[in-house]
């Protein structure tokens, strides 16, 4: 007698549902239909995660699709394992895209439900990606998960960026995915079993017998290669910028912190398969190029006029910030990426929406057009200027706990200067926020933009009143107290420990999948309201305060040298040019291949 | 290893850098849509390399097949898998310069340089 517990069927099922009806041509004429329905699609997927949450936590489970259990602790099936973590994401992306579908009620374009369609779709393919625990069904759904990001970023189809962007993250990131499924193949020709579960057991005892397949070192790196474009990880980062600025304010939102985290993820499965040597210099290289997507991220952000891109930017630096704790490879690194990712996730989705309230009133996201305009978007300032200041890691908010707890791992690691670079990381997409703040209320303008230029801004919503909608304030004010509020949730610390150090566990997960056998794991509590932590992050604040207060100011007449050779290089690199971006991801894959062969051979 | 076994993965190779290649130097959309189905195609190659033996029939178990060594059907299933994708990432793009041509009476990417900086 085989029992299923059909939630995880449920959470892919549901929003693929939804998303079906949404568009039933019979009750189209309906007012609100496709609203009613894509909220008890949100709203059904979002319970379910949130009861299933604790016990996940405490005790994972897996469900085998079909009842296929494994025969002899061979895997022959397709298995949905509910641990804490997948099952943290997926109550993190239902919460948010119920808020985006609020926020459109608030006269966005829906171009008769394919608004909402394509946000449930997103949904289904997060959900399924983050419960797969197989190679194959990660492959489908991140796939999945990746032509609803095109057809997304396409969606304002008349507007001029839109398109050239969809195209450009649509070759890239399938250049991604191609180069995830080789590594995926390699993997499976080694080890006959696509589960990852299995082959986790076949690189272990190929790691105690002292064998390095080379294939393998190839493998691993064109895996993460191919993740990293999908997580937006220096240097395959440019073709997500030009999607973030391109898509709806809450899609692009969703996009940062949904879907890229949503690669990250799947970098941080990864690793815990691997074994050393190759994972000790996997997750080394994995912490350079981090760390270089936080600065890069960060840089370009305080130079963008343009708030989408500038927000774009940030969720780029965001998240090398987050793949730093994948890197460092300790529980509390990892609790650091997982505080990280709940705090950012909110606070991202209420700064875009925030933004896109300012483009429903004022019809611009210029910060140059907008100088001075700050008496119609009070709201949308308010949030603003706040998350600006949760960016640089004030407390209480998620992201400053994810700092607090990076930090600890980092000095126990002995890798202090890490955390050097995420502090200026976070400063400097503070002070890009903050930065846009100044120049809508003190009314600076920014004058002429010498190195760039970013064609895109049509308005997203239907009607402009002389009062912002309803949802268009509650919702970014909601979330933005949703993410400064994260420590007051029950038990988080102990929560996430718990949850980081079975992830990061790969006997665990072995025992859970083939055997059905749980391990013991117990929580424990970090010390994250440390005056040390909080007296660090009150300097970001301040230094980010004073850089955005400085870069406001800072106009190009009055500059004696121009803002350093080094950023006017890399403004030029984000060139808008397809083949640019392309030759960029063939670099990267080079890097991480190259990379890994070089240190495991030496 | 004869050159005989080596020559799937050697052709996975080519196809991988030929198409990478013409992405990459591509001037116009359409041939950058087909290097990129030539970056595919390598990729089921590979599948279809990985799940050969030597003196392997196809896949198909029924009475009389008893007692002879089959290909691998995982991943041959895993080859359609990706070439459904595959098409349907295709369809999207063909989709996505058909509007760009509309839009801007270029199908150049270097003529699409809009958000740069």
């Amino acid at each position: 007698m085989v029992e299923l517990n059909p939630t995880p069927a449920l959470l892919i099922a549901v929003p693929l549902i939804g998303a079906a009806l949404g568009r039933l041509p019979i009750v189209a004429r309906a007012r609100r239909y496709e609203d009613v329905v894509a909220l008890v699609t949100c709203g059904i997927v979002t319970g379910l995660a949130v009861l299933a949450l604790p016990s996940a936590v405490t005790e994972p489970s897996v469900h085998w699709v079909g009842g296929w259990e494994p025969m002899d602790g061979v895997a022959i099936g397709v298995p949905l394992v509910m641990d804490g973590v997948a099952v943290g994401i997926i109550a993190l992306a239902g919460l948010l895209t119920s808020s985006v579908v609020v926020y459109a009620m608030g006269d966005y374009e829906r171009l008769s439900g394919l608004f909402h369609v394509l946000t449930l779709l997103l949904l289904a393919a997060v959900n399924g990606f983050v419960l797969a625990g197989d190679l194959l069904s990660m492959f489908v759904f991140i796939e999945l998960l990746g032509i609803t990001t095109y057809a997304l970023t396409a969606y304002k189809v008349d507007d001029v960026g839109s398109v050239p962007a969809a195209f450009a993250i649509a070759v890239t990131s399938t250049i991604g995915a191609v180069v995830f499924l080789t590594g995926v193949t390699l993997i499976y020709g080694v080890v006959g079993t696509p589960n990852l579960a299995g082959a986790s057991g076949w690189l272990a005892e190929l790691g105690v017998a002292g064998r390095t397949v080379p294939s393998l070192v190839v493998a691993a790196g064109l895996l993460v290669a191919g993740l990293s474009a999908k997580a937006g990880l220096v240097p395959l980062h440019f073709a997500h910028a030009d999607s973030h600025a391109a898509a709806l304010a809450p899609h692009a939102g969703l996009f940062g912190a949904v879907t890229v985290p949503a690669g990250l993820y799947g970098i941080a499965r990864l690793m815990t398969a691997l074994v050393d040597p190759i994972a000790t210099h996997g997750r080394t290289l994995l912490l350079v190029v981090a760390v270089a997507t936080a600065l890069v991220g960060g840089a370009m952000a305080v130079c963008q006029r343009h708030l989408k891109r500038l927000l774009a930017f940030s969720s780029i630096s965001h998240l090398g910030i987050a793949a730093t704790g994948v890197g460092l490879a300790s529980p509390d690194a990892m609790t650091g990426t997982l505080l990280y990712v709940l705090g950012h996730g909110p606070l991202k989705l209420a700064l875009f929406l925030a933004v896109g309230a300012i483009l429903h009133r004022l019809g611009s996201v210029d910060v140059d057009e907008l100088a001075g305009r700050w008496r119609d978007v009070r709201s949308p300032i308010v949030v603003l200027a706040i998350g600006g200041v949760m960016l640089a890691g004030a407390p209480p908010g998620g992201l400053y706990l994810g700092k607090t707890a990076l930090d600890i791992a980092a000095s126990e690691a002995g890798r202090g200067w890490v955390m050097v670079v995420v502090y200026t990381a976070a400063v400097l997409t503070g002070a890009a926020v903050l930065r846009a703040v100044v120049h809508l209320v003190a009314g600076w303008p920014a004058g002429p933009d010498l190195h760039g230029e970013i064609v895109e801004g049509r308005r997203e919503t239907t009607l402009q009143g002389a009062r912002l909608p309803l949802p268009l304030v509650i919702v970014p004010s909601g979330l933005l107290a949703a993410s400064v509020a994260l420590p007051v949730v029950p038990d988080l610390i102990i929560g996430v420990t718990a949850t980081a150090q079975r992830f990061l566990d790969p006997g665990a997960y072995r025992s859970l999948v083939l055997d059905g056998q749980l391990a013991a794991v117990a929580g424990s509590s970090l010390d994250v309201f440390s005056w040390p932590g909080m007296g660090k992050s009150g300097l970001a604040v301040v230094a980010a305060a004073g850089l955005g207060v400085a870069a406001a100011h800072d106009r190009p007449a009055t500059r004696r040298t121009r803002a350093g050779t080094p950023l006017r290089l890399l403004r030029q690199a984000h060139s808008g040019h397809l083949g640019d971006y392309v030759m960029w991801a063939c670099v990267g894959v080079a890097v991480w291949c190259g990379g890994l062969v070089v240190a495991v051979a030496r | 290893m004869s050159l005989i076994d080596l020559l799937p993965y050697l052709v996975v190779v080519w196809l991988l850098v030929i198409g990478l290649y013409g992405v990459a130097t591509s001037h116009h959309l359409i041939h950058a849509i087909l290097s990129l189905s030539v970056v595919h195609s390598a990729v089921w190659v590979l599948l279809v390399a990985v799940g050969h033996q030597r003196g392997a029939t196809a896949p198909i178990l029924d009475a009389e097949s008893e007692g002879q060594v089959a290909a691998d059907p995982v991943a041959q299933a895993l080859a359609v898998t990706d070439i459904v994708v595959g098409a349907a990432v295709t369809a999207l793009l063909l989709a996505l310069a058909v509007q760009i041509e509309k839009r801007f009476e270029t199908v150049d990417p270097s003529e699409l340089r809009l958000m740069r900086g």
